[in-house]
């Protein structure tokens, strides 16, 4: 039983943790060690009626709240660490050899999103506008990565 | 290709734009009370930002979260199979009562025809009960009349001398004395527990300036008051109270957990 609930919950209260703590691994995971601990010593004093996934978020909002007050000097912050924002600003020029790294597919979807309509994209590709964005994100990650790796090769 | 090239390079505002419209989407459902959120939707776009923030999603971070959390079972279940000095001090009296009363039962029955533990057995009955692994975990520290539950004692030990309350409801006991140091100040804190209900009792002594202080809220219902002159803080939500102040280099944090409000003024009034 508990095996599966940390199979099935652990990633996804490390996420919750992650997002509400700044994004910070670390204490991301420290609170999330926490949850699943104390998740084994009450497991025989829960009715398992309960949904077993709202009490772990409930008790992760109870340790994240601990674990703030346990660090003073720790502040969260309610926005996106700036720095991870700032990726775009940074990204390099793109030449045609750089999309060879991308599939089909992924070439398909860059090329809709950037000369196409983007209210429709979404929709044409089947996905929510949540994983558009993402994909986009992760694709313009791999030309960027791909963008530096054949400029270092020509230099 | 070279007019999508531009557009991917000139577009600089991706990121920042998926965050802030998955973001809006989680402070939404954030927002709403605790019992009609929606998890799974919760779930999925906490995952979304933090795919948006690290890009490609690294999977071994979750596995190895996992096996030190079963690390750390492994070890708690080693210590808690050990016998421990004070259980078996604490079986002593228990052993001899029980010896006392085997022969004071042999006595009763040969000289009266009674049996002397039908009085233990309903008594047992009645409700007694000895939790050793609850006991086990109980701190005592020294107490007097101006330290009723051993705070300023344990504080002074690490030359912080706190303003500290002297009423706390009944039937808390205290569980945890932590003390953590480092360059830019100093912390004691003390939980106190009566069964699933809990006050924490937190100073953090500054060596330099007192920069922002985080305090944790769902709901902001947020409001001020004074203790011994000080301004103070209180947060209350879902159960939970919250007061943290500032008394010269001391940053006072008190906070419970399924305590009655009232209560809670009570121990605020007390602090001195």
């Amino acid at each position: 039983m508990y095996d599966e609930i940390v199979k099935k919950y652990y990633g996804i209260i490390y996420n919750y943790c992650r997002q509400r703590l700044n994004f910070s691994k670390t204490a991301a995971e420290d609170v999330t060690q926490e949850v699943f601990f104390i998740l084994y010593k009450k497991l025989n004093r829960l009715k398992m009626s309960e949904k077993i996934g709202i009490w772990l978020f409930r008790t992760a909002d109870n340790e994240i709240k601990a674990y703030i007050r346990k660090n003073p000097s720790y502040i969260p912050m309610e926005n996106c660490p700036e720095e991870a924002l700032m990726t775009d600003s940074t990204f390099p020029s793109l030449e045609d050899s750089d999309f060879d790294c991308l599939t089909d597919e992924e070439k398909h979807l860059i090329e809709d999103y950037y000369c196409g309509i983007k209210s429709d994209v979404a929709k044409a590709h089947n996905l929510t506008q949540n994983a558009l964005y993402i994909r986009i994100h992760r694709i313009k990650g791999k030309l960027a990565k791909q963008a530096v790796k054949n400029n270092k090769f020509k230099t | 290709m070279n007019e999508l090239a531009q557009n991917i390079t000139n577009d600089r505002e991706l990121t920042k734009n998926a965050y802030q419209h998955i973001k809006a989407q989680l402070d939404e459902e954030m927002s709403k009370p605790v019992k009609k959120r929606d998890y799974e939707k919760i779930a999925s776009l906490s995952a979304d930002l933090c795919a948006l923030i690290d890009g490609e999603p690294e999977t071994n971070e979750v596995d190895n979260g996992i096996n030190k959390l079963y690390n750390r079972i492994s070890e708690y279940e080693k210590s808690r199979r050990k016998p421990s000095v004070r259980v078996v001090r604490k079986m002593i009296p228990v052993v001899c009562v029980v010896a006392a009363m085997l022969v004071a039962n042999c006595f009763t029955v040969s000289a009266f025809g009674k049996n002397v533990f039908s009085v233990v057995i309903e008594f047992a009955q009645g409700g007694f009960s000895i939790d050793f692994d609850k006991r086990n975990d109980v701190i005592e520290l020294p107490t007097s009349e101006d330290d009723p539950y051993g705070i300023i004692a344990e504080c002074a030990k690490y030359e912080i001398y706190p303003e500290t309350p002297h009423y706390l409801p009944d039937g808390f006991e205290i569980r945890n004395v932590n003390y953590n140091e480092n360059d830019s100040f100093s912390s004691v804190s003390f939980d106190f527990y009566n069964g699933e209900k809990s006050i924490s009792i937190a100073y953090d002594m500054f060596t330099g300036e007192i920069g922002k202080m985080g305090i944790p809220s769902d709901n902001f219902n947020i409001s001020e008051t004074k203790v011994n002159g000080h301004i103070a803080i209180i947060s209350k939500e879902d159960n939970q109270f919250t007061i943290t102040y500032q008394a010269d280099n001391i940053v006072t944090c008190i906070f419970t957990q399924d305590v009655d409000y009232s209560e809670c003024d009570k121990i605020i009034a007390s602090i001195k």
